[in-house]
């Protein structure tokens, strides 16, 4: 537990060193929320599509571009590189657990972001004259942390997949479109089209933005926060076991 | 030009010897510009018109943008390396080679997600140019294909000037380059949906609105339908601009330690 303790420490003191790149990714997403709010607040007016009208629609976003900003601060790239170049070879002699001790890593990454993402989200706040109260406040905190987990799994698994290509860029960029298309982040899953509704609703990227929306919003309950938890437990498990079946694809060079 | 075709072509045939990282690559590519299809088709399920904008003219926009953003990785990928180039003293090698730098730099690398973009940016903007309602005669089609060169010279020109900062700003990483590139993808919406100073930033300061939204404003025939006949006027500065900088970064230029 202590091994753990110490990469928890030495990662959140790693994102200021990273401090620059954390900056151009708050930025980045902060452009990509204008877009959004913008075009949303076009299309909107003050009526309302598929149940949503401005003030929904604002707690939407500002809650999808909270849970896509979680986890981005440059963990999964050391770690897609370590396996990229063959270092992880000497993660593998350390007397710790592998995917626990990257959680334990990623959890340390996440003190300073859940600070900025606090203050962005209370700015959008202030900046757009406030959105709509939570209907299920303790419910949608539930939801809010499971995302936490849930969003290291993906990075996680994604990374593991670096055992078989040489570039982490494009098996990075799929995930994220991936995840942006299927978890809600894009659009509000109601108003996809049937045909991209229906994996939606049966993949596991839901659960990282789509279930604490509408756990916000009221339009679901406990149930999505169930999905959620299976979620996590299932793809610890899975991870595992890719884990076991990618050591054995590993080249390293050198020695 | 030719230097940078022959410099280019070596780094396709290295780059796709990685045959799963290709596709990976050009898959990724593929997958972002659909989501900005899917995202306008989900919205104008549920409505005609953005701000006057049609479904078409809207994925117009989108497309012509897939195409142009599509460019820089295909044509100008080295340009995002001059940054850990500066910073590790690479560019002696470039320097003292008998051909110029800024071909063989921006022929130094080739990114293949580009493929996707211009697949379906092209097909986007392919099936929008038949759907809007547009009086095609060959003067529409001949200032039309020049505004796109224009949009096109702008967006690489603009993509070179904040690479090139890295002269100034030290640091292995092109920060500034990203953080523009990421506002840049504003425009992949009609320009009227944001605010005043947004728009205004994007005309003075920076003129990404001569990418995607000026040109179309005039092949739409839409209000300051002649801001668009200023594309070329705008492109000509840019590449001005662009050029000017690499010069001045270069006289900057101090190796690191030998």
């Amino acid at each position: 537990m202590r091994a753990y303790k110490r990469l928890f420490l030495i990662s959140a003191r790693n994102v200021f060193a990273y401090r620059m790149s954390a900056l151009v990714s708050w930025i980045g997403s902060g452009a990509f929320l204008i877009a959004s709010f913008a075009i949303w607040k076009a299309l909107l007016g003050d009526g309302s599509i598929g149940g949503y009208d401005w003030p929904s629609m604002k707690a939407y976003l500002i809650i999808s571009w909270a849970t896509m900003q979680l986890g981005g601060a440059g963990l999964e790239w050391r770690m897609a590189d370590r396996i990229l170049w063959g270092e992880v070879a000497t993660d593998l002699t350390k007397p710790v657990d592998y995917q626990k001790a990257r959680f334990a890593e990623y959890l340390g990454s996440l003190t300073l972001e859940l600070i900025a993402i606090t203050i962005g989200v209370s700015l959008v706040a202030m900046l757009t004259g406030g959105f709509a109260a939570p209907k299920q406040p303790l419910l949608f905190f539930a939801s809010m942390l499971l995302v936490i987990p849930l969003k290291f799994m993906f990075m996680y698994l994604a990374c593991m997949l670096c055992f078989w290509t040489s570039n982490y860029m494009g098996v990075a960029w799929a995930k994220n479109a991936l995840i942006m298309l299927f978890s809600g982040g894009l659009i509000p899953l109601s108003l996809l089209p049937t045909w991209l509704a229906t994996p939606a609703a049966v993949l596991p990227f839901a659960s990282v933005t789509a279930a604490p929306a509408i756990v916000y919003l009221g339009q679901a309950g406990l149930e999505v926060v169930v999905v959620q938890a299976f979620w996590v437990i299932l793809l610890w498990f899975t991870a595992r076991l890719l884990w076991r079946v990618a050591l054995r694809a590993l080249t390293v060079h050198g020695g | 030009m030719r230097v940078y075709f022959r410099i280019l072509g070596a780094h396709l045939r290295s780059t796709l010897e990685y045959e799963a990282d290709f596709a990976i690559m050009v898959v990724a590519g593929l997958l972002f510009q659909l989501l900005n299809l899917v995202f306008l088709s989900a919205i104008f399920a549920q409505v005609p018109h953005i701000n006057g904008w049609t479904y078409a003219e809207c994925v117009l926009v989108a497309g012509m943008y897939g195409i142009i953003a599509g460019l820089s990785p295909l044509f100008f990928e080295g340009m995002w390396s001059i940054s850990w180039r500066i910073n590790k003293g690479e560019l002696d090698y470039p320097l003292i080679r008998p051909a110029p730098v800024a071909a063989q730099v921006i022929g130094s690398r080739i990114g293949l997600h580009g493929v996707g973009d211009l697949i379906v940016g092209g097909s986007m903007a392919g099936w929008a140019v038949t759907q809007v309602s547009v009086s095609w005669t060959p003067l529409t089609v001949a200032i039309g294909l020049l505004l796109f060169v224009s949009a096109a010279a702008i967006h690489l020109s603009f993509v070179t000037i904040f690479n090139l900062a890295s002269f100034w700003i030290p640091g292995p990483h092109p920060f500034l380059a990203i953080t523009m590139h990421n506002i840049e993808d504003m425009v992949r919406y009609p320009l009227t949906i944001y605010g005043q100073g947004l728009r205004l930033a994007f005309t003075v300061l920076v003129p990404f609105a001569f990418v995607t939204f000026f040109p179309l404003v005039w092949l739409l025939g839409k209000p300051f339908a002649w801001a668009g006949l200023l594309t070329p006027v705008v492109a000509l500065w840019s590449v001005w601009l662009a050029r000017f900088t690499f010069r001045r970064g270069l006289l900057r230029y101090e190796s690191s330690g030998h």
